[in-house]
């Protein structure tokens, strides 16, 4: 059902482009604040500062970083929640930061969203299967029957009894609510997936059963995900790539392997050292950053990591390094990486 | 049940704290939650110490009742509809001895923030957003230490320094939304170092921070451990947190001590099967990425009417007949207790561990 749907629109869009299903360049989102009626000094926030990188059809890429470094922000661009401030966002070849609001509709139903905080994204008022069956209402897709016993496919996909359409959201626990979550994100047969922290909410037991479905839908569905969160040991067992970022910035992009195992960027080095393992007794050296993430507002000059970073020297202040292909397929964004 | 449970705690006291005394002593802790739809065994039958200069780490999933636990220890638990209906928390302070439920509460006003401190999980909601952090800090000074507004700053400049706070004579002055989430934590750190407490509770101390930042508040907690001999009972979700900071660790599921042991025995051989489970649900860095997760199937059990036998045997891959009486907590490795009929590492696990891939 899903599944071949899904597969003839993979196919005949591949054609065309076969590898790359994202590509995002040079984009920028900036948020305006102060000013106004109350006064005060006008500044941006630069959330999203200069950021590129591609998503190959079928991968997963993660996208890990710290609270405040626009990952979050980022995500939400690429769907046109918010509006860049510059940039372009290739989604199969089209160029999603160009199109009204009308010529964006057809592109939402293959980009769909998964959020972190399942009981805030479930309304609570609709039973599930109208939350699942909402966007093909919309789309209008089906008849009132077909509808519902897609909805009822759904909920069994995702590991739910067929039966819990007629309930409500908070009639299920947080792991549950996640998988309808994920239901409603596949109602529509999308091609990508944007996962924004999906199972930070959730209890590590619950979490590995979520990570393992996520895992089971891409292959079945073949799903594209674009993984976003703050755990790199989550990101780096899903993803088959990850992307680092740091207010704002992209700064290494490798492989999951490359960057857990040989990460060069040494605010790559100090992330993975901070993860406290479950290996009481274990020696290891850990890097500790000191100091907080400067605001976004009014970023350090040159590399934006330069005041906390370990092996920082004078030009580090001045001079912007750019993301640059230190070996086949990582990218580092560092002027004296490893 | 309770007197296999005592029995069997002070043998491991032995064995984990050596000849170090008990600071603080749990003994069968009951507390309940008298709610419309009936009462919630939030902590059911709970029993453990803590020695001098120790740091224990109790861990468990949300609804576990490791805060309730902590709050019932400080006499916070919200009543009603909350009460502790059983059990004693034995105090030693200076070679006395006292039961802190028994207490008055003006008694038990003496001890909060004095002998025991707590902090929490989010400091932007346990500081007051109307008070300097530097009023905050001197408060506890003031009031249990007898300290006058002078000295009462002195040390609390020193405090600020000990935590880690850069400038911390001009930060004194200023409030608390001019800090970051970790310096907040740090300040919160201060204040519950001020009068030098026997006992720190940190209640989630690092889960709404950073991994960086993180990193930095456990290295303080471990300095400060080991510097001024404060022993920590960490409450904590994360399994990774407890290995780097506690030398012995408790797992609660649903309301009850499943397993206890020292951190090294407890990750590298543990006995329940929920605490096998928990360790093959988190994904590890530097294992084989593409390794599927093994979680715990099906849920947590309604606290409201918790299973008869043991709480764990709906979801356990090792279930039979006998799981319908309650396990006891029993010593099943040298050092090491678990609440199981079946425990350690069984020949079948192969088997096993296809099986509890389930759905929640």
């Amino acid at each position: 059902m899903v599944a071949a749907t899904t597969n003839d629109r993979v196919v005949k869009a591949s054609s065309a482009l076969p590898d790359e299903i994202l590509r995002i360049e040079h984009v920028k989102k900036y948020f305006e604040v102060g000013g106004g009626f109350l006064g005060g000094k006008k500044v941006s926030i630069r959330a999203v500062d200069d950021i590129s990188f591609s998503v190959k059809r079928g991968e997963t890429f993660g996208l890990v970083g710290e609270s405040g470094c626009g990952k979050t922000t980022l995500g939400q661009t690429i769907i046109r929640l918010y509006e860049p401030t510059d940039g372009n966002i290739l989604f199969n070849g089209s160029n999603l930061s160009k199109l009204s609001a009308g010529q964006m509709r057809p592109f939402r139903r293959d980009i769909q969203m998964i959020f972190q905080d399942p009981s805030a994204s479930l309304d609570p008022r609709m039973t599930v299967g109208s939350v699942i069956s909402e966007p093909l209402n919309i789309a209008g897709i089906g008849s009132r029957s077909e509808r519902s016993e897609k909805v009822q496919d759904l909920l069994r996909v995702v590991g739910l009894n067929a039966y819990f359409a007629n309930r409500y959201p908070h009639e299920f626990s947080g792991g549950q609510r996640q998988r309808i979550g994920i239901a409603r994100a596949l109602a529509m047969n999308p091609q990508l997936v944007i996962c924004d922290e999906p199972v930070s909410a959730l209890d590590v037991s619950i979490q590995a059963q979520v990570l393992n479905l996520l895992k089971q839908l891409q292959q079945q569905f073949n799903l594209t995900y674009l993984f976003i969160a703050h755990n790199l040991a989550v990101v780096a067992h899903i993803a088959d790539r990850i992307g680092v970022m740091y207010l704002g910035k992209l700064v290494e992009v490798g492989d999951s392997r490359a960057i857990t195992e040989s990460p060069r960027h040494p605010y790559t080095q100090a992330l993975i050292s901070a993860i406290p393992l479950p290996q009481p007794g274990r020696i290891r050296q850990r890097i500790i950053l000191e100091g907080d993430v400067p605001s976004p507002a009014n970023p350090p000059s040159g590399c934006r990591f330069h005041p906390r970073c370990p092996i920082a020297r004078s030009n580090c202040a001045e001079v912007e390094p750019s993301l640059e292909e230190k070996e086949s397929g990582h990218w580092v964004a560092c002027h004296y990486a490893s | 049940m309770s007197t296999t449970a005592s029995r069997a705690t002070s043998a491991e006291g032995q064995v984990a704290s050596g000849a170090r005394n008990p600071v603080l002593e749990v003994k069968n802790l009951k507390t309940q939650f008298f709610t419309r739809s009936g009462i919630v065994f939030a902590v059911d039958d709970v029993s453990f110490e803590v020695a001098e200069g120790e740091t224990l780490g109790i861990v468990g999933e949300s609804g576990c009742g490791k805060s309730v636990t902590s709050l019932s220890i400080m006499r916070l638990v919200p009543n009603p509809p909350g009460k502790v209906v059983g059990g004693q928390i034995n105090l030693t302070v200076d070679g006395k001895t006292r039961d802190i439920t028994k207490v008055s509460d003006s008694e038990m006003r003496g001890v909060r923030g004095n002998d025991i401190a707590m902090i929490f999980q989010d400091p932007m909601t346990s500081l007051n957003p109307v008070y300097t952090i530097g009023d905050q800090i001197c408060e506890p000074l003031m009031l249990h230490m007898g300290l006058n507004r002078t000295e009462a700053e002195k040390r609390a400049i020193d405090l600020l320094k000990r935590v880690g706070i850069p400038g911390a004579e001009e930060r004194f002055g200023a409030y608390p939304h001019q800090f970051s989430g970790g310096m907040r934590q740090r300040v919160m750190i201060a204040i519950a170092l001020a009068c030098n407490p026997k006992v720190l509770l940190a209640d989630e101390p690092t889960t709404a921070l950073d991994v960086t930042i993180q990193a930095q508040i456990l290295d303080l907690m471990v300095g400060l451990n080991r510097d001024f001999g404060t022993a920590i009972i960490l409450i904590t979700h994360d399994l990774g947190v407890v290995a780097e900071v506690c030398q012995r660790v408790i797992v609660m599921y649903a309301g009850k001590i499943v397993e206890q042991g020292k951190a090294i025995d407890l990750f590298g051989n543990p006995q329940h099967p929920y605490t096998m489970g928990l360790l093959k649900s988190i994904p590890r860095l530097g294992h084989d990425v593409k390794e599927r997760l093994a979680p715990i199937g099906g849920l947590p059990p309604d606290l409201l009417s918790p299973p008869k036998g043991c709480r764990f045997a709906p979801r356990c891959p090792r279930r039979q007949a006998k799981c319908d009486t309650p396990p006891p907590l029993i010593e099943t490795r040298p050092g090491q207790m678990a609440a199981c009929w079946f425990p350690g590492e069984l020949a079948e696990d192969t088997v096993t561990a296809t099986y509890i891939i389930g759905q929640g």
